[in-house]
C-alpha cells in the first residue's frame, strides 16, 4: 500500500478512535476511554515519523511506545489500588504516597517523562539527521531558486 | 501579616515587573523588521525557549489554579500538570515538520504557517483568528483573576484597579519589544517559578516531614468538619471520573498544537536542540508540578491540622505562602506574577499579530507592515481590557478558566497544524469546516457555561465531561470527514518537502 493511502486509512483511523474516546466517556467509560487515548496517540505517533513515505517502526517503538506502555501499567495499578482502598486510609503507602497515586507518580510521570526526555535525545539522528536537515535546507533554496528564475520580468 | 512585610512582598513583587520591562527594553534592539517583532526571529538556543516554554505554558494557572485544586479536590489536577511526557511527544511528531514550514517563507505567526500549508485560504485564516481570539480572552482572564487573587489577599484591591495596573506596565514592555522581548522575559520568568518551586518543594517537607503526613492528616477526624475528603489522595481524586478522562486527554492532545508551543518552536534556531529544548522544558516542568503538589498538599495538611482555614481554592497558595514566613513569600508572589505576566504577555502578543496581520489579510485588507506595529499595540489595550471584563463575568476559579483556555486553543489548532501537517490528504474545505464546527461549538459551550453560571439553565454534558473535549472532537472528526469527502489541495513543493522531513 502507498504511504499517502497509508496515512489516509490511519488518519480515518483516529477518526474513528477519536469518536470511540469520547463516545465511551460520555457514556461513563472514562477509564476505558483512556485507554482508547492512548491507541490514538500511537496512531500519532507512527504519522509522526513518517519520512519520504516510509514509517519509521524503531522511532515510534522506543521512546513512544515505551512510555505508552507506561502509563497503561499507570493507570492500571492506578484503579486497582484505588477500588482496593475506597472509602478508607490504605494498608500500606509507597514513597508516602497512597498506592494508587503512587503509581501514577512513578509510572505516569517521573520514569515516562525522564525515559522520554532522554530517550528522545538518544534517537535525535535518527529522528533528524544533521544530512537530512541540510539536504532539506538545500532543496528548498534551489526550489526559490527554480521559482525566482522562472518569473518573468514586468 | 504586618504591614511591614506585605510592602515588601509588594516591592520583590514589582521587581519582576521592572526587571522583565528592563529586559523588553534591552531587547528593542534586537527587532529589526516587523517579522521579527511578530516572532518571525529564529535566533534563540533550546534553554531560553525551554523556560519560555514551560513559564508561558504553565501560567497563573499552573501556580494559583492548580494549587487550589488540589487542596480542593486532590489529585484529579495532577494528571493535567504531570502529563510533562507528552510535551517531549509533541515535538517528537510535529517539531521538525512545524520548524521546517518555517524555513520556507517568512513565517511571524501562526496565520502565516496556515497560509503555507493551505495556499493563503482567507477562509481558514478567518477562523483561526477568530477562534485564537477567543481562547486568549479565556487564557488572559485566568492570568487576570490569578493576579487580582495575589493583591487581594495582600491589600484587598478592586481586580478592575489591580488588573488595569498589570496591564499597562506588561503592555509597555511587550510593545516595546514583541516577541523578542516576550520569548527573553518569559525565560527570566520562567527562573523565577522554577526558583521559587525549590523554595516551596524544601518548605513542604520542613513542615510536613513528607506525603504520608498529608494522607494520614486528610483521613484523620477532622477531614470531613474541614471540608476534605480522603478519596482526594488516590490516583483520580475527589472529582467525578471525567474529569480524570478530560485532564489527562487535553494536555497529552493538546499541548502539541497549543500556541505557547508552536510559536516557540519556530523561534528555536537549530531544529537538532529541539531534544535539548524538550529536556530544559520537562524538567522545569517537573520541577512546577513538585511544586503545585507540595503546596496543595501543605494546603490540605494545614487546613486537616486546623492551622489555617482557606475560604476560596485559589487563596490557598498565599494562604500556604503566609504560613511558611517571609522567605516563601518573597518568592511565592512572584513567581504568581511571574507566571501571569509570562503567559499574558505571549498571549497579547498573539492578540496583536491576529489584529494587525492575520485578520485583516483573511478579509483581504492590507495594513503595511510599519502601521501594523501601532494596530497591534491598539489591540494589545483592547484585548487587556476585555481579558478583565471576562474575568468578572465569568466568575470561575483560575484553573477553570486556565482550562477553558486551553480546549479552545486547542480546538482552533488541532485540525490545522496537527492533522493539516501529518496528513496530505487534510484538504483546505476540511479544515475549514473543522474550524467552522470548533467556532460555533466553542461559542455554544462558552454560552451554555454562562448561562449555567447565572442559573439560566440546567443543561448537563453527557457524563459529566467539560464541554471543551466534545468541541475538540466535533472540530477533529469534522476535518478529517470533510477531507475524505473532499479533493486534497494542490501543495507548495517545499511544503511536501517540510511535511515528509
Amino acid at each position: 500500500m502507498k504511504s499517502g493511502r497509508i496515512q489516509t486509512v490511519l488518519m480515518a483511523a483516529s477518526g474513528v478512535l477519536w469518536l470511540g474516546m469520547v463516545g465511551l466517556a460520555a457514556a461513563g467509560h472514562w477509564l476505558t476511554a483512556l485507554y482508547v487515548l492512548l491507541g490514538l496517540l500511537l496512531v500519532y505517533g507512527v504519522l509522526g515519523t513518517s519520512h519520504r513515505g516510509r514509517f519509521d517502526l524503531r522511532l515510534v517503538a522506543f521512546p513512544a511506545l515505551v512510555w505508552l506502555a507506561m502509563w497503561a501499567a499507570a493507570f492500571v495499578l492506578g484503579n486497582h489500588y484505588a477500588e482496593a482502598f475506597a472509602g478508607r486510609r490504605p494498608d500500606f503507602t509507597l514513597f508516602g504516597f497512597h498506592p494508587s497515586f503512587a503509581a501514577i507518580v512513578a509510572l505516569y510521570w517521573v520514569l515516562p517523562t525522564l525515559l522520554m526526555g532522554f530517550g528522545f535525545e538518544a534517537v535525535k539522528d535518527r529522528w533528524l539527521s544533521q544530512q537530512r536537515w541540510d539536504d532539506f535546507v538545500r532543496r528548498v533554496h534551489e526550489s526559490d531558486d527554480e521559482s525566482a528564475g522562472g518569473e518573468k520580468p514586468e | 501579616m504586618s504591614e511591614s512585610v506585605k510592602y515588601l512582598i509588594l516591592a520583590s513583587s514589582f521587581a519582576v515587573l521592572v526587571i522583565s520591562f528592563l529586559i523588553g527594553l534591552w531587547a528593542k534592539k534586537k527587532v529589526t523588521s516587523p517579522e521579527a517583532f511578530f516572532g518571525g526571529a529564529k535566533i534563540f538556543g533550546p534553554v531560553t525557549v525551554g523556560l519560555a516554554t514551560m513559564a508561558a505554558v504553565g501560567s497563573a494557572f499552573a501556580v494559583v489554579g492548580v494549587p487550589g485544586l488540589v487542596y480542593s479536590s486532590g489529585n484529579t489536577i495532577l494528571l493535567f500538570m504531570l502529563a510533562a511526557p507528552a510535551f517531549v511527544f509533541g515535538y517528537l511528531v510535529i517539531g521538525k515538520k512545524l520548524r521546517a514550514m518555517a524555513e520556507i517563507g517568512s513565517v511571524a505567526s501562526l496565520g502565516d504557517l496556515a497560509d503555507l500549508r493551505f495556499n493563503r485560504h482567507r477562509g481558514i485564516k478567518l477562523m483561526l483568528s477568530l477562534m485564537l481570539f477567543l481562547g486568549c480572552a479565556m487564557y488572559l482572564s485566568a492570568q487576570v483573576e490569578a493576579c487580582a487573587k495575589l493583591f487581594e489577599n495582600l491589600f484587598d484591591w478592586n481586580e478592575l484597579a489591580i488588573g488595569a495596573v498589570i496591564f499597562t506596565i506588561l503592555i509597555a514592555y511587550t510593545v516595546l519589544s514583541g516577541e523578542i522581548g516576550g520569548i527573553l522575559t518569559q525565560a527570566f520568568q520562567g527562573f523565577v517559578i522554577v526558583l521559587a518551586g525549590f523554595i516551596f518543594i524544601i518548605s513542604f517537607f520542613a513542615v510536613t516531614g513528607g506525603f504520608e503526613p498529608v494522607l494520614d492528616a486528610i483521613s484523620g477526624p477532622r477531614d470531613t468538619a474541614a471540608g476534605l475528603d480522603p478519596r482526594a489522595m488516590t490516583a483520580w481524586g475527589a472529582l467525578p471520573g471525567a474529569y480524570s478522562f478530560a485532564w489527562v486527554m487535553l494536555p497529552t492532545l493538546g499541548i502539541m498544537c497549543q500556541p505557547q508551543v508552536l510559536s516557540r518552536i519556530m523561534m528555536l534556531r537549530d531544529p537538532r536542540d529541539m531534544p535539548r529544548l524538550s529536556i530544559y522544558a520537562t524538567m522545569a516542568n517537573m520541577v512546577t508540578g513538585l511544586m503545585v503538589m507540595a503546596v496543595g498538599y501543605c494546603a490540605i495538611y494545614l487546613v486537616a491540622n486546623g492551622t489555617v482555614t482557606i475560604d476560596h481554592p485559589d487563596k490557598a497558595v498565599f494562604k500556604v505562602a503566609d504560613y511558611l514566613g517571609i522567605v516563601a513569600q518573597l518568592f511565592i508572589y512572584p513567581a504568581v506574577l511571574a507566571a501571569a505576566l509570562s503567559t499574558s504577555s505571549l498571549f497579547l502578543s498573539l492578540a496583536g499579530n491576529i489584529v494587525s496581520r492575520d485578520l485583516p489579510d483573511s478579509l483581504g485588507i492590507a495594513i503595511r507592515p510599519s502601521r501594523q506595529m501601532t494596530v497591534s499595540r491598539i489591540a494589545m489595550s483592547v484585548m487587556g481590557i476585555a481579558a478583565i471584563g471576562f474575568a468578572a463575568a465569568s466568575g470561575d476559579m483560575v484553573a477553570i478558566l486556565g482550562t477553558y483556555g486551553f480546549g479552545t486553543l486547542a480546538a482552533a489548532t488541532f485540525p490545522i497544524f496537527i492533522i493539516g501537517l501529518l496528513w496530505k490528504g487534510a484538504s483546505s474545505r476540511g479544515v475549514m469546516l473543522g474550524m467552522l464546527t470548533a467556532l460555533v461549538t466553542t461559542i455554544g459551550g462558552v454560552t451554555i457555561e454562562l448561562l449555567k453560571r447565572f442559573d439560566l439553565s440546567s443543561f448537563a454534558w453527557p457524563g459529566g465531561v467539560p464541554w471543551y473535549v466534545f468541541v475538540m472532537a466535533a472540530a477533529v472528526t469534522v476535518t478529517i470527514l470533510a477531507s475524505l469527502l473532499t479533493r486534497g489541495d494542490e501543495l507548495d513543493p517545499r511544503v511536501e518537502l517540510a511535511m515528509e522531513l
